[in-house]
């Protein structure tokens, strides 16, 4: 099993600075009746404090795996994840977490769906609503916190899943695919009122995705990632100054980052000319 | 027969969605008209004897001159089947719930369930009449077992039919189970809780009517039996007609429940 490939040197690379999350040849394999399926090769990287990765590949990839392992959903059948200096044994609190579906409860209104987080570990959310309608008019939704979520289009249905997953202000924020289900503008949109929400306090972020151009914008870090086998191939550095805005699609160093991961793909056979 | 009551729910709570609501009644009250036409037309031209179909002027006569007497056995028929409904509802629901929640329960108790689900339920009515005689209770007994499958099953499948990705957020947030529960499973579940509740109110009187046929004294079912004995066609043709009305009122009412309960869920949007 070729382990960690390019990894080390995104750590050596870096002097270890405040290492927030950190994976040691962490990978899954499934024991089926046919044999075992490595659902994703073991992999090692650190991410420091406040950095954004994108785990960037076609389906069937692992990403979602891996994300799936990193969040405590899915125990790692070999190696071992470190969040914080403590070896992670299932969901941490300091934890937000976006589905590529915004799974609102019909039921519950726009607030109170912000707020499901406090309701489900049965404290009062009466004492964060103040947070959660902050948080709504941050991402351009006040007036709409008595609204049921069948009232709201695509965009609008998906900030508010963000806003659950910030309510709790979190230090390490998942996104698993988020944009996938929106149309390209909303998409676009939502790429660029990311950045917003972690303004006031870096959050580490791991965003899983199968679009080149939505992973350069928003990471720090881009690992390029191949499916058959299941693997990290590359870990590639994101230089582009932030704030990133809608001039930074537009700059050569944008394209080049661009043309270069969309290159390490074909040359990986995932596209074909 | 259970099929067909789904079908005539969606009607229902369409025509009491939003401002519309005496536009909403134009169209069941004109299938009325449709149904009543057509069989004075046969009445008219075919002119068959009365005790085989009598006219439909003669059956609203008879209601009328009758009504004390149809109401009066009425009243036992309504209690039992309200009575059933409402037993089957109080034991089907949280039996449900159990179920789902107690892994040890769903294995002892699931085959048991499936079992009794497939007993033609009639079959049962003459042992509760050896067991309970003719009295008020077995003909409430016999109505909550026909009513009472369909709302477990639609309890069970509504709380087990939860998305994957919403157990999964839950787990993410480190929610509890009780909590999970209480605001993820329950509401998920009610859509498909009443829905067999309205099947269940469908077939609760079938139930009480079957339950009059063996054992009673009165009630519609009784009328029924004596008028065949009679050959009083009038009679039994007032007792269907004061059926159905009072199975659609009853079903209605279950629908307009169900729209103030759920009124979220995709099937009560207009």
């Amino acid at each position: 099993m070729s382990v960690a490939l390019v990894v080390s040197d995104a750590t050596s690379g870096h002097d270890r600075r405040d290492t927030l999350i950190s994976l040691k040849d962490a990978g899954k394999t499934y024991d089926t009746r046919s044999g075992p399926v490595v659902a994703v090769e073991a992999v090692s990287l650190d991410l420091a404090r406040g950095e954004t990765l994108a785990l960037l590949g076609p389906s069937g990839c692992g990403k979602s795996t891996l994300l799936m392992m990193i969040a405590g959903l899915l125990e790692p059948s070999c190696g071992h994840i470190v969040i914080n200096g403590a070896p992670l044994s299932g969901p941490i609190p300091e934890l937000g977490f976006v589905f590529q579906r915004d799974l609102l409860l019909d039921w519950r209104t726009v607030l109170d769906n912000v707020l499901l987080p406090f309701a489900l570990i049965g404290q009062d959310p009466k004492r964060h609503e103040q947070r959660a309608r902050l948080l709504l008019e941050r991402v351009g939704l006040a007036g709409f916190e008595n609204k049921r979520p069948y009232e709201l289009s695509g965009g609008m249905r998906q900030r508010v899943a963000i806003c659950r997953a910030l309510i709790g202000d979190p230090d390490i924020f998942l996104l698993d695919e988020p944009f996938a289900a929106l149309d390209a503008f909303t998409r676009e949109q939502m790429q660029l009122d990311m950045q917003r929400l972690s303004l006031d306090k870096p959050r580490t972020t791991i965003l899983v995705t199968h679009e080149i151009s939505e992973a350069v914008f928003m990471a720090d870090k881009v690992a390029v990632m191949t499916a058959r086998p299941s693997r990290i191939h590359q870990i590639i550095d994101i230089d582009l100054p932030r704030p990133r805005n809608m001039k930074t699609r537009e700059t050569e160093a944008f394209a080049r980052y661009i043309t270069k991961i969309h290159g390490l793909f074909a040359s990986l056979g995932v596209i074909r000319g | 027969m259970a099929d067909a009551g789904i079908t005539l729910s969606h009607r229902a709570e369409r025509s009491f969605g939003g401002a519309a609501r005496l536009k909403g009644l134009f169209w069941p009250l004109a299938s009325a008209a449709l149904a009543l036409g057509v069989w004075a037309l046969v009445v008219i031209l075919a002119k068959p004897a009365p005790y085989i179909l009598p006219a439909p002027w003669d059956v609203l006569a008879r209601i009328w001159t009758d009504r004390s007497l149809l109401a009066s056995h009425g009243l036992v028929t309504m209690a039992e089947i309200l009575a059933g409904l409402l037993i089957s509802i109080v034991i089907a629901i949280p039996l449900g719930i159990a179920i789902v929640a107690v892994p040890t329960a769903e294995k002892l108790l699931y085959p048991i369930v499936v079992a009794f689900n497939a007993i033609p339920k009639v079959a049962l009515a003459p042992l509760f009449v050896v067991w309970f005689g003719y009295g008020f209770l077995p003909r409430v007994l016999i109505t909550s077992s026909i009513a009472f499958f369909p709302i477990l099953v639609s309890t069970i499948s509504g709380l087990v039919g939860i998305e994957p990705d919403l157990l999964r957020l839950a787990r993410v947030l480190r929610a509890r189970k009780f909590q999970v529960f209480l605001r993820m499973r329950l509401p998920h579940a009610l859509p498909s809780i009443f829905a067999g509740i309205k099947v269940g109110t469908s077939l609760a009187v079938i139930g009480g009517i079957i339950g009059e046929f063996v054992a009673s004294d009165s009630g519609w079912g009784y009328l029924l039996v004596q008028a065949s004995g009679t050959l009083d066609t009038t009679i039994m043709f007032a007792v269907v007609i004061i059926l159905a009305v009072v199975a659609s009122c009853l079903f209605s009412a279950v629908a307009w429940v169900e729209r103030m309960m759920v009124s979220w869920h995709a099937s009560q949007r207009s």
